[in-house]
C-alpha cells in the first residue's frame, strides 16, 4: 500500500510540482493544506500516513503546525518530516526538539529521502 | 577777587560731600525750602563765626601785631571751599568782611576806614587761599594728596597776600615795621587757615571711619590740651612738645579731623599763653618775641607732617581695602567661572535632564546666596514645571504651575526679558497662595531662550530680610545660556536618534520584506522548476541523452536556489525573525568556519532592529575572526542584564586589530549609537579581540523625545 501523504506548504508551485515527482515514485498526495488551520482540518479527515511540513508557512511557523499535528489524538501514526528552502543548519535545533522524522531540503525532496527517513 | 568761575570747576566734589554734613548741609536743606533764608542763615552763621573767632583771637591770643592764632580767617576759607555756588561764595565774602568791620569798629574802636582796610586785606587772603584750595585739590578730602596739597600751598601763600594789605592799611595809619608787622600776620593767619579752614573741610570731606569720630577723637583733643597747660605750668622744656605727640596719634588713629583738632586746641593754649608773655619754650631761654615765632612755626611743622603721615596711612588703607575688593571680587567670579564649568561639563556629557537641571539650581544657589533658585520649563497648556529647585521650598521639582499673567512666568513670556517682582500680596490663584505660603518677597526670573523661543525661565527668589542684588540678574543670564545650550543640544541630538533610528529600523524592515519575498516567490519558483526538471528526467526514458542534460539542468537550478539562498540570508537572516537571537545565534555558530564556543540566553524577542545590530556584530566579529584574526576558536557570551543586552565576542587570533580600519564594524557602530548603545574593541596585538557590545533595551531615542 502507497504512502499516503499530506503536503503543508504555502506555495501551490512547489505542492504541484513535489505531488508529479512523489506520485511519479508510488506515493500518494492525498491533499494540499496551506495553513495551520487547514492542515489539522484536512489531517484528522483524510488520516495520512505523513505530513511533508514547510517550516516556513506564510506567516505560521511550520514547527508549531507540526505540534499541532503531534498533539492529534485521533491521528497517532502521523508522521512530520520538515521541508523548506533553508539550509537544515539553520534551523536544526528546532528540528531536534521536535517529534518530526527529520528534515529534507525542497530541492533535494524525493521519495527515496522520505522512505530513507521512514525506515530509521 | 570773586572767586567765581575757576572756583566752581573745581568745587563739584567739595561740594556734593559738603551737601550731606555740617552748615552746607543745612544751609542746603534751607535753601531748598527758601533760597534767601538760606543765604540770610549762611550770613549769619559764618558772621558770627568770624566774629567770635576775632574776638577770642584779640582777647586771648592778640601779640603786639595781632593774634599769634586767627581763626575767622580759617572759618571763611573754610566756609568759601564747602558752599557751593557763587552766590553763597558773596554771601560767605560779605558776612566776613561785616563781621570784621564790626568787630574792629566796635571792639578795636577803630574808623571805618582802616577797619574797612583790614576787611578787605582779611577777604581777599581768605578768596585767595579758597581759590588755591579748590584750584589744586579739586574737591579732593584732605587725607589725599591734592587735596593736603591745596590746603598747605593756600597755608603758605595766602596769608602774605592779607599781611601785605593789612601792612599798607596800617602804614597810612602810622608807623609800621612792615616785614616783621607781615611775618607775625603770616603766622597767626596760617594757622587759622591750617587748623580751622583745613579742620572744616576735612569734617565735612573726610570718609568717616567706624569709632574713630566721637569718643577717641574727644579723648586726644583733651589730652592734647591738658599736656599743653601742664607743659605751661611745669615749665620744662621737653614738655613743651608732649600736646603735639597727641597729634601724631590722632593722625594714626583718626585722621586729618583728628590732626587739625587736637593741633587747634593745643596751639589755642599756648597762643593764648604766648600772648601773655608764656612761652612753651621759655625754657629754652629764648625771649618771648622769638618763643612766639618758634611756637607758631613748631605747630605749623608739627600739623603738616601729621597731615603727610594721615595721607600716608589713608593711601595705604586704601590701596589694602582695594586690594581687598578686588581679591573677593575674584574669588566670587573664580566660584562662578567653576559652578558654570561644572554645569558646562554637564552639558557637554549629555547628562540627563533632570540631573542637569537640578545641578544648575543648585550651582546657583552656591554662588549667589539666594534662598530658593529654580529652572522652570513652559508647557503648551499655559502651565510651566519646575524642573529643578534648590533652596527649602515647598515647590517641588516636577510640580506644574498656571501662569499668570502678573506674575514672574506670566511678565517673561509676555516680554521675553528678565522680571523682577517684590509685592506678591495681590497675585491670585493657587501660584499666590503657594508663594505666599512660602514667605517668598521678592523674586527674579530670567528667560531661557531656546532657538529663538522663550523655553521657560530660571528664577531667583528671597525671603524677608532679604533682597536680591543687582548683579544677580547677569549671572542667572549666564547660566540661563548654558541650559539653553543643554536644551537645544538634547533636543537636537533626540530628533536625530530618532531619525536615524527611523531610517535604520525601515532599512531593517525593507531587507526583511526583500527576504521574505525571496524565498516566497522566486526560491519557490525555482525548486519547482528544479523538481520539475528532475522528474522530466527521470520519465526521459531511454533517451540518455536528455535524461543526462535534464538531470543537468536541475542540479544547476538547485544550485541557482542555493546561491540565491546565501544572497537571501545575507539580506536578512530569517531565523532571527522566526526563532529570536539564541537560534539564530547558535545557526551562525554552526555556519562558522572557525569553532564557536556559544553560551548566550537572551530571554526572548526584542525589538527588530535590535536583534538585527546584536546577529550583525556577531556575524561581522566571528567573520573577522575567521578571516583576519586568523583565530582558531571564537567565544561568544550574550544575554541580558540590568535593562540591557550584552554580547562579548573574544576569539584567539593575532589581535592588533583598528576599529577605525575600514571593517564592517564601522557601519555598526552608527547603528548601536542609534540604539544609544555602545560598542567597544579591544585588540592588543598577539593577544586576541574582544569586541563587547551593550544595549539598552528600549530605544533611547524614544525615551528622551518627551524630556
Amino acid at each position: 500500500m502507497s504512502l499516503r501523504c499530506l503536503i503543508v506548504d504555502d506555495s501551490a508551485l512547489f505542492g504541484d510540482e513535489a505531488r508529479g515527482l512523489l506520485e511519479q515514485d508510488g506515493m500518494t498526495v492525498v491533499g494540499f493544506a496551506a495553513s495551520g488551520d487547514e492542515a489539522v482540518r484536512l489531517a484528522r479527515e483524510l488520516g495520512p500516513d505523513l505530513a511533508l511540513v514547510d517550516i516556513r508557512l506564510g506567516a505560521e511557523s511550520g514547527f508549531e503546525v507540526a505540534r499541532r499535528l503531534a498533539d492529534l489524538t485521533d491521528t497517532a501514526s502521523l508522521k512530520v518530516i520538515f521541508v523548506s528552502t533553508y539550509h537544515e543548519q539553520e534551523f536544526s535545533d528546532s528540528i531536534e526538539a521536535s517529534d518530526a522524522l527529520g528534515f529534507i531540503a525542497k530541492t533535494e525532496l524525493s521519495a527515496g529521502r522520505i522512505r530513507e527517513l521512514l525506515g530509521n | 577777587v570773586p572767586p567765581t568761575s575757576t572756583a566752581d570747576t573745581g568745587g563739584t566734589r567739595a561740594d556734593a560731600i559738603g551737601a550731606h554734613g555740617g552748615l552746607a548741609g543745612i544751609v542746603a536743606r534751607v535753601g531748598s525750602i527758601h533760597p534767601a533764608a538760606a543765604d540770610l542763615l549762611l550770613f549769619a552763621a559764618v558772621g558770627l563765626a568770624y566774629a567770635a573767632g576775632s574776638l577770642v583771637a584779640y582777647s586771648w591770643f592778640g601779640a603786639y601785631t595781632g593774634p599769634t592764632f586767627f581763626p575767622s580767617v580759617g572759618v571763611t576759607v573754610g566756609a568759601l571751599v564747602l558752599v557751593g555756588s557763587g552766590r553763597r561764595r558773596a554771601v560767605v565774602l560779605a558776612a566776613a568782611a561785616t563781621a570784621e568791620i564790626c568787630v574792629n569798629v566796635f571792639h578795636g574802636g577803630l574808623d571805618v576806614a582802616p577797619a574797612a582796610g583790614y576787611a578787605l586785606a582779611n577777604v581777599s587772603e581768605a578768596t585767595f587761599a579758597a581759590f588755591l584750595i579748590v584750584a589744586i585739590a579739586r574737591g579732593a578730602p584732605v587725607v589725599e594728596r591734592p587735596g593736603l596739597g591745596g590746603l598747605l600751598v593756600a597755608v603758605l601763600v595766602a596769608p602774605w597776600l592779607g599781611g601785605s594789605i593789612a601792612a599798607a592799611v596800617t602804614a597810612l595809619e602810622g608807623d609800621v615795621d612792615a616785614a616783621s608787622y607781615i611775618g607775625h600776620w603770616w603766622l597767626g593767619d596760617a594757622l587759622g587757615i591750617l587748623l580751622v579752614g583745613g579742620g572744616l573741610i576735612a569734617a565735612a570731606t573726610e570718609e568717616r571711619r567706624h569709632g574713630r569720630f566721637g569718643g577717641e577723637l574727644a579723648a586726644l583733643v583733651l589730652a592734647s590740651a591738658a599736656a599743653a597747660g601742664a607743659a605751661l605750668w611745669w615749665d620744662v622744656w621737653p614738655a613743651g612738645y608732649v600736646p603735639f605727640l597727641f597729634t601724631l596719634v590722632a593722625a594714626w588713629r583718626v585722621g586729618a579731623l583728628g590732626v587739625l583738632a587736637t593741633a587747634g586746641v593745643a596751639a589755642a593754649v599756648v597762643a593764648e599763653a604766648a600772648a601773655s608773655g608764656e612761652s612753651l619754650f621759655s625754657a629754652t631761654g629764648i625771649g618771648p618775641d622769638a618763643a612766639l615765632v618758634y611756637v607758631q612755626v613748631t605747630i605749623g611743622v608739627v600739623v603738616g607732617t601729621a597731615l603727610v603721615f594721615v595721607v600716608l596711612l589713608h593711601e595705604n588703607a586704601e590701596s589694602r581695602a582695594e586690594l581687598a575688593a578686588s581679591e573677593a571680587l575674584a574669588r566670587e567670579l573664580a566660584n562662578e567661572q567653576a559652578a558654570l564649568r561644572r554645569v558646562a561639563t554637564l552639558v557637554a556629557r549629555g547628562a540627563s535632564s533632570d540631573e542637569l537641571f537640578s545641578a544648575v539650581a543648585d550651582e546657583v544657589a552656591g554662588i549667589i546666596d539666594i534662598p530658593v533658585v529654580g529652572v522652570q520649563r513652559y508647557e503648551a497648556d499655559g502651565t510651566f514645571t519646575i524642573l529643578g529647585i534648590a533652596g527649602q521650598t515647598r515647590f517641588t521639582v516636577g510640580s506644574r504651575w498656571p501662569v499668570e499673567d502678573d506674575g514672574i512666568a506670566g511678565r517673561i513670556l509676555a516680554t521675553g526679558r528678565p522680571a523682577r517682582k517684590d509685592d506678591y500680596s495681590t497675585l491670585s490663584g493657587p501660584l499666590g497662595r503657594a508663594v505666599r505660603e512660602d514667605l517668598m518677597v521678592s523674586t527674579l526670573g530670567v528667560p531661557i531662550l531656546v532657538e529663538g523661543g522663550i523655553w521657560g525661565f530660571m528664577i531667583a527668589a528671597a525671603r524677608p530680610g532679604k533682597t536680591i542684588p543687582e548683579d544677580v540678574e547677569q549671572r542667572l543670564v549666564r547660566f540661563t545660556e548654558l541650559v539653553a545650550t543643554a536644551v537645544s543640544n538634547a533636543t537636537t541630538r533626540s530628533e536625530l536618534l530618532t531619525s536615524r533610528a527611523r531610517v535604520v529600523s525601515a532599512a531593517d524592515e525593507t531587507r526583511r520584506r526583500l527576504e521574505r519575498d525571496l524565498h516566497d516567490g522566486i526560491q519557490q519558483w525555482l525548486v519547482a522548476l528544479a523538481l520539475r526538471a528532475r522528474k522530466t528526467a527521470s520519465q526521459a526514458g531511454g533517451e540518455e541523452s536528455i535524461r543526462d542534460e535534464v538531470s543537468s539542468l536541475a542540479d544547476d537550478l538547485v544550485a541557482v536556489t542555493d546561491e540565491l539562498r546565501e544572497i537571501s540570508r545575507g539580506i536578512h537572516p530569517a531565523i532571527l525573525t522566526d526563532a529570536g537571537l539564541d537560534d539564530a545565534l547558535k545557526a551562525l555558530a554552526r555556519r562558522s568556519p572557525v569553532p564557536v564556543d556559544l553560551k548566550v540566553d537572551f530571554e526572548g524577542r526584542y525589538d527588530p532592529t535590535l536583534e538585527a545590530t546584536v546577529y550583525y556584530v556577531a556575524a561581522e566579529a566571528i567573520t573577522n575572526a575567521a578571516k583576519h584574526a586568523r583565530a582558531s576558536s571564537v567565544s561568544v557570551r550574550g544575554g541580558r542584564r540590568d535593562g540591557a543586552v550584552e554580547l562579548v565576542i573574544s576569539d584567539n587570533g593575532v589581535g592588533g586589530a583598528d576599529p577605525q580600519g575600514g571593517s564592517g564594524l564601522i557601519g555598526l557602530q552608527d547603528r548601536v549609537d542609534t540604539l544609544g548603545g555602545a560598542i567597544s574593541v579591544a585588540s592588543p596585538t598577539g593577544a586576541g579581540t574582544t569586541i563587547s557590545l551593550q544595549l539598552p533595551t528600549t530605544l533611547r531615542g524614544e525615551a528622551e523625545t518627551s524630556a
